[in-house]
C-alpha cells in the first residue's frame, strides 16, 4: 500500500467518518495527494466516499498571465494615470485589448486622437479595476471547487471572457473505512511495497523503484466458476462433424412411434424377442399410433412371405419408444425410395444421410444399463453400393474417432450382409455397433436398381474409451455438479 | 439374442480336431458368431436368433467341420420312405397347439455327455426358435417303449406318469403344482393336450413327457414329437433335429401324420435350390471370387453348389431357416470369403455435408448458456409424476405421456419439461460448491388431444445462498442479447415459482414458458437447501 493511503486510512481507523477538509488536515496531506489515495482505496472499497456535484475552477492560460501581471485593461489605466497616450501609439494586443476594455467599461474616451479618462476611468484609477482584483483573488484558489450559481459581478465577467474555467466535478462530502479498509490497515504491505496495482500507479508511474507484496503460489485456491459443455453432447458434436465433413447430411425422427418403424418396417418379425416387454418400453397413453404409410401393405407381405405367419395390423401399431435409431433410417428411406420410384425428387445418388438421438431399453437400471442412450445411424442410399463401400465408410468414421476398427461378419434382421464394429483397443475387440446392406425386401426394390447401406452404433462407449475415470454409462446422466465439474473437454 | 455353452470336450470329438481358445474363437468369430466367453471346458457363444441350427453341439460342430473344411457332408436324406409310424392328429386340440409333427431315429449311441447336450439343445431351441414351448415344443422318447396308435388330440383330465415322477397324476395336478406346469400349462388355456398311445399318455404337451418313454443312455431307438402353433417351424424343427441324428451316424426314418387337416410325412427334409448369376455376388460385396473359387466359397458354408453357365446353384442344406433368397446366401459367400479380406473401397460422391437446424440452433443456445458460465448436464427423458408434477406444486394435465410396462416407479412417463431434472442435478450436488449453475438443452415430450409432441427446452437453474430473481433477469436478458432475440418477462403465476418472483417469458409474442425464484415448498421437496433461480423455456415456436 502506498503511503499516501496508508496515511487517509490511518486517520479513518476508529470508524468515524471524516470531510475531505477534516481529513485534509489531520493526514497533512496535500490536496493532490489525498485525492489520489481517495481515488485508490474507493477502488479497492476500502473506504466509502460519499459525494456531491460541484465545480472545479481553473485559470485558462491568458488568465494565468494576466493574473501573474495585471488585466490588460488595468494596465493602460495605470499608464494613463501617469501621462497623455496617444490612441495611435497602442499597437501591442494588449495594449489594443486594454483599449476596448477601458473604452466598454466607460473608464476612458478618444478624443482627437488622444486617450481622454472619464469620471468613472478616475474612480478606477484610484480603488483599482475590479475584475484585476477578482482574478488575483481566484488565481490563489485555483483548484478549488465552486458553485458556479454563487459567482460576483467581476466573476462572471472573467468566465465569460475566458480567463477562468469551472469545470464541473464532484465534491467529496463524507469519508468512511470500510471493512476491507480495516483488514488491509492491520496487515498493510511493508512501506513501500505495491498491493494491487491500478490505473493510477501504472499511468503515474508509481511502481518504479518500488517492489511488489508477493503472493503465496502455494496457497490452495478454490477453481474459477466455469461454464463446461457435457463431454457427451461435445462428443456427440464431434461425431456430427465427423459425419458432416465427409459430406453426410443429418436427419432426424421421432422418439415416441408406432412399433412399426422400429421394428415390422425392418422386417423384424412380431414375435421376435427384442419386441417383448421387457426389452421395449410400451406406451399406455397413447397406447397405439396408426401406421400412416402405404408401405404396411408391402411390409404384411413380406413378413408373411418371410415368417410363413399372419402379420397383424394392431402389434405394428403399438406405440413404443423407439429401441433404436435405424427407425429414423427407415422412416428416411422409405420416404427417399417412394420420391426416387416417383420420378419427382431431385436427388443425386449417393444420397448419405447420418442421424445422433437417443433410444430406450427397458432394461433394469444398473452401473452398465440406462433406460436411455445415444446410437449414431448411418445410411446411404445409392446404385452398385457394396460391401466393401459399408467397409469403407466405417472404418474413416471410426478412425476420425480416434479408433481402429475390425469388421466381422453378424446377424441383424434388417440387413443381409449384417456386420459388427468392434473396435480394438488394447489387444481387446470392443463390439460398437451393427452395420449392412439393407434388404431388398425392406428397400422394396432389387440391389440391381437400388443398394442401400446402413449402420448404427452406440456412442457412450467411446467416452468410456476416452474418460477412463467415468465408470459407466449411468454415470454420464442425471448427474451431479461435481461430476461434471471434473470433466475434461473431449 | 440367445446364448449358448458348449462342452468344448464334446465340441473336439466331434469334430475330431483340437484347437486351443485363440484358434477357436478365432474361427467362430469368422463364421459370424459372437464368443461371448471361453474356459478351458466350456465355450459360450452369443447366437443370431435366425440359427437355430447352431444352437446344439452337434450342429457347431457341423458348421465349423464345413467352414474348415474338414468334412463334406451335403445331403441329408431319409433312410426308409415308408412311414414306420403314424399319429392320428385329432380337432381337439382347436387352435391352441394345432401342429404335429416328428421322426423315428433308429441307431442312436449316446453318452452321458452327448445325452446331456441334446437334451440341452431341444430345451434351447423351444425356449429360442420356439419362443418359450409357446410356438414349439420338443418331446423325445425310447421308441421302443411307444406301444401301438400315437393319437395327438385334446382329452380330458386324465392321468399319467411324468417324466421323473413315479405316481400317476392328473394332468389338473401337473398343470398347478408339477414345476413344468406351472411354467408351461398357461400355453394350453384350460386344455389338455396330449400324445397317447394304446396305453395312456406319452406326453402332456407342451408341458412334459412320460416317465415311461424316457430316453437313457442306453435308449438306441427314438421317437421324437413336435408339436406348436407354425406349421413351417414344425417342420423345419424336425428337418434340424433329423439333420443332427444323420451327422450322429443314426437313421432317420419317416411317420406319417393322418387327420382331417393332414395326410402326410414328417420330416421333410426340403432343401430349396437358389439360383443367381455370380457376378451379382461379387457386385454385392465387391469382391472378385471367380468361378474356380465359387463352389469352395458355398461347400465351407454348408451348400451344395454348381455352376449353371454363368449362374451359381445353391442347394440351401434343410436344417438351416434363415435362407429367404439369394441375399442370404450372397452373405454366407462373404462370410466364406472373409470380412478381413475385403478391402474397403470409397464410394465416389460429391454431396455436400448438412446438419439439422434444430442441431445448429441448439448449439447457439447452448453457447450463449456455457458463456454464462451455466455447466451442461444430460438427464433421462423418462421420469414420474411425483418428480414431474407433484412436487413442483403442480396439477397433473389432462394427457401426458405413460409407459405401460415400467419396470420401476421412478420410470412413469415421459418428461414434460426439464426443469425437475435438474432440480434433481442440484439436488445431488449439495457437497460441492456453490453456487451451483446448470442447463440442459433437450427434448421434452407432451400430448394434446391424442397428438404427440417432442419439443426442444433449455432450461437452466441456479443455486446459491444469494441468487434472486433479477439474477435470473439479467440472465435472461443476456440471453437474449446473445441470440438476437428479444425476451420478454411480464409478471405470471406458477406454482413451481414463488409469486410476486415469477414472469412469463415471450418472445415476438410466443409464450416460451417461466422464470423465477423457485417455491420453498419445491426446494424443499427436492431436498435443496439453498436459494434457487430457474426458467423452463420451450424452443418449439421460436427460431433462435
Amino acid at each position: 500500500m502506498h503511503r499516501y493511503e496508508l496515511a487517509v486510512l490511518k486517520v479513518l481507523k476508529d470508524g468515524k467518518p471524516l470531510s475531505f477538509e477534516q481529513l485534509l488536515k489531520s493526514s497533512g496531506l496535500k490536496l493532490d495527494e489525498a485525492l489520489w489515495a481517495i481515488g485508490n482505496l474507493e477502488q479497492q472499497h476500502m473506504i466509502n466516499v460519499e459525494k456531491d456535484s460541484i465545480g472545479e475552477l481553473s485559470l485558462s492560460e491568458e488568465g494565468r498571465s494576466y493574473a501573474n501581471s495585471s488585466l490588460p485593461e488595468q494596465s493602460l489605466l495605470t499608464r494613463l494615470g501617469k501621462g497623455t497616450i496617444k490612441a495611435a501609439s497602442l499597437k501591442s494586443d494588449a495594449e489594443r485589448i486594454g483599449l476596448q476594455w477601458l473604452k466598454r467599461k466607460g473608464y476612458a474616451d478618444i478624443k482627437n486622437g488622444v486617450l481622454e479618462l472619464t469620471g468613472a476611468g478616475a474612480a478606477a484609477l484610484g480603488n483599482g479595476v475590479p475584475e484585476d482584483k477578482a482574478l488575483k483573488a481566484l488565481s490563489a484558489k485555483e483548484g478549488s471547487h465552486i458553485d458556479g450559481g454563487s459567482l460576483g459581478e467581476n466573476e462572471k465577467n472573467l468566465l465569460q471572457r475566458g480567463l477562468i474555467i469551472i469545470k464541473s466535478a464532484t465534491k467529496i462530502t463524507e469519508i468512511m473505512i470500510t471493512k476491507e479498509g480495516k483488514n488491509a490497515l492491520s496487515a498493510p504491505a511493508s512501506e513501500g511495497e505495491l498491493d494491487a496495482l491500478n490505473r493510477s500507479i501504472i499511468v503515474g508511474k508509481l511502481w518504479e523503484g518500488k517492489t511488489f507484496k508477493r503472493y503465496d503460489v502455494s496457497v490452495p485456491i478454490e477453481p474459477a466458476g466455469f461454464g463446461e459443455m457435457h463431454p457427451l453432447r461435445s462428443l456427440i458434436s464431434r461425431i456430427k462433424d465427423t459425419y458432416l465433413s465427409m459430406g453426410f447430411r443429418e436427419m432426424s425422427g421421432p422418439i415416441i412411434e408406432p412399433a412399426f418403424w422400429s421394428f415390422d418396417s425392418l422386417f423384424v418379425q412380431q414375435d421376435h424377442p427384442a419386441r417383448a416387454v421387457m426389452d421395449t418400453f410400451y406406451l399406455s397413453n397413447p397406447a397405439d399410433i396408426a401406421v400412416d404409410t402405404p408401405e404396411i401393405k408391402k411390409v404384411k407381405k413380406a413378413h408373411e412371405k418371410a415368417y410363413h405367419e399372419k402379420w397383424s395390423e394392431k402389434v405394428a401399431s403399438q406405440a413404443i419408444l423407439r429401441t433404436h435409431g435405424t427407425s429414423v433410417s427407415a422412416r428416411y428411406l422409405s420416404r427417399i425410395v417412394k420420391e426416387l420410384t416417383q420420378g419427382d425428387a431431385q436427388y443425386e445418388l449417393p444420397i448419405k444421410l447420418f442421424g445422433i438421438g437417443r433410444v430406450f431399453r427397458n432394461e433394469n437400471v444398473d452401473f452398465k444399463h440406462l433406460e436411455n442412450f445415444y446410437q449414431m445411424d448411418g445410411l446411404i442410399i445409392g446404385n452398385n453400393l457394396t460391401l466393401s463401400n459399408l467397409f469403407d465408410v466405417l472404418i474413416k468414421v471410426y478412425d476420425s474417432l480416434g479408433l481402429k476398427v475390425r469388421l466381422v461378419p453378424a446377424y441383424f434382421p434388417f440387413v443381409e450382409p449384417g456386420v459388427e464394429i468392434r473396435a480394438l483397443m488394447n489387444g481387446k475387440e470392443l463390439e460398437m455397433g451393427g452395420a449392412g446392406m439393407i434388404r431388398k425386401e425392406i428397400v422394396g426394390t432389387s440391389r440391381k436398381k437400388l443398394s442401400v447401406l446402413a449402420w448404427g452404433c452406440g456412442i457412450e462407449r467411446i467416452l468410456l474409451l476416452r474418460d477412463n475415470e467415468i465408470r459407466g454409462l449411468p454415470e454420464m446422466y442425471n448427474s451431479n455438479i461435481g461430476w461434471a465439474r471434473k470433466r475434461r473437454l473431449v | 439374442m440367445p446364448i449358448a455353452t458348449f462342452n468344448k470336450k464334446l465340441l473336439f470329438r466331434l469334430l475330431a480336431y483340437e484347437m486351443d481358445t485363440k484358434a477357436l474363437e478365432d474361427q467362430i468369430t469368422k463364421m459370424g458368431l459372437d464368443v461371448e466367453g471361453q474356459t478351458k471346458e466350456e465355450l459360450t457363444v452369443e447366437f443370431p436368433s435366425n440359427r437355430p441350427d447352431l444352437l446344439g453341439t452337434v450342429g457347431l460342430a457341423r458348421a465349423l467341420k464345413n467352414f474348415m473344411h474338414r468334412s463334406r457332408r451335403f445331403t441329408y436324406k431319409l433312410e426308409e420312405h415308408e412311414p414306420v409310424l403314424s399319429i392320428e392328429a385329432g380337432e381337439g386340440v382347436g387352435k391352441i397347439r394345432p401342429y404335429i409333427s416328428g421322426l423315428v431315429v433308429e441307431g442312436a449311441r449316446f453318452d452321458d455327455e452327448l445325452l446331456k447336450d441334446i437334451i440341452n439343445f431341444t430345451e434351447k431351441l423351444c425356449e429360442t426358435y420356439g419362443r418359450k414351448r409357446q410356438k414349439i415344443a420338443i418331446g423325445m422318447h425310447n421308441y421302443s417303449a411307444i406301444k401301438g396308435q400315437l393319437r395327438y388330440d385334446a382329452f380330458p383330465d386324465e392321468e399319467f406318469v411324468p417324466l421323473g415322477g413315479n405316481v400317476r397324476m392328473r394332468y389338473s395336478k401337473i398343470v398347478a403344482e408339477h414345476q413344468k406346469g406351472m411354467e408351461y400349462g398357461h400355453i394350453l388355456k384350460g386344455k389338455y393336450v396330449a400324445l397317447k398311445d394304446d396305453v395312456d399318455a406319452i406326453a402332456l404337451i407342451p408341458i412334459i413327457n412320460s416317465e415311461r418313454t424316457k430316453v437313457t443312455e442306453k435308449t438306441t431307438d427314438l421317437f421324437i414329437d413336435i408339436t406348436g402353433t407354425s406349421k413351417y417351424v414344425i417342420d423345419k424343427t424336425a428337418d434340424i433335429m433329423a439333420a443332427m441324428f444323420m451327422d450322429l451316424g443314426a437313421k432317420v426314418k419317416p411317420i406319417g401324420i393322418v387327420g382331417a387337416k393332414y395326410g402326410e410325412e414328417s420330416p421333410k427334409m426340403a432343401s430349396e435350390e437358389m439360383m443367381f448369376p455370380l457376378f451379382q455376388a461379387e457386385r454385392e460385396i465387391g469382391v472378385a471370387i471367380g468361378f474356380n473359387n465359387s463352389l469352395s466359397l458355398l461347400e465351407k458354408m454348408g451348400y451344395e453348389g454348381a455352376l449353371v453357365g454363368k449362374m451359381i446353384r445353391a442347394r440351401v442344406p434343410a436344417y438351416r431357416v434363415d435362407v429367404l433368397n439369394e441375399q442370404d446366401v450372397i452373405e454366407d459367400f462373404a462370410i466364406a470369403y472373409g470380412y478381413d479380406y475385403i478391402r474397403p473401397l470409397a464410394i465416389a460422391s460429391s454431396q455436400q455435408g448438412e446438419l439439422e437446424k434444430a442441431t445448429l440452433s441448439n448449439r447457439r443456445i447452448s453457447m450463449a448458456m456455457l458463456g454464462l458460465g451455466f455447466i451442461e448436464v444430460m438427464n433421462s427423458f423418462l421420469t414420474n409424476e411425483r418428480d414431474n408434477f407433484e412436487s413442483m406444486r403442480l396439477q397433473r394435465p389432462p394427457m401426458y405421456i405413460t409407459v405401460k410396462n415400467a419396470v420401476t416407479i421412478s420410470l412413469t412417463m415421459m418428461r414434460t419439461w426439464l426443469l425437475p431434472s435438474l432440480l434433481k442435478n442440484i439436488s445431488a450436488s449439495k457437497n460441492d460448491r456453490m453456487p451451483l449453475k446448470a442447463f440442459e438443452v433437450d427434448l421434452a415430450f407432451n400430448m394434446q388431444d391424442k397428438i404427440v409432441s417432442e419439443n426442444y427446452h433449455l432450461a437452466a437453474v441456479e443455486t446459491g445462498p444469494r441468487v434472486n430473481f433479477n439474477d435470473m433477469k439479467a440472465y435472461i436478458n443476456a440471453l437474449g442479447s446473445l441470440l438476437g432475440v428479444e425476451l420478454k418477462m411480464d409478471a405470471a403465476q406458477h406454482g413451481s415459482f414463488i409469486d410476486g418472483r415469477c414472469a412469463k417469458v415471450t418472445a415476438e409474442g410466443i409464450m416460451l414458458g417461466y422464470a423465477g425464484e423457485i417455491h420453498p415448498q419445491v426446494l424443499s421437496n427436492f431436498g435443496i437447501e439453498e436459494p434457487t433461480i430457474g426458467m423452463d423455456l420451450s424452443l418449439a415456436e421460436i427460431d433462435l
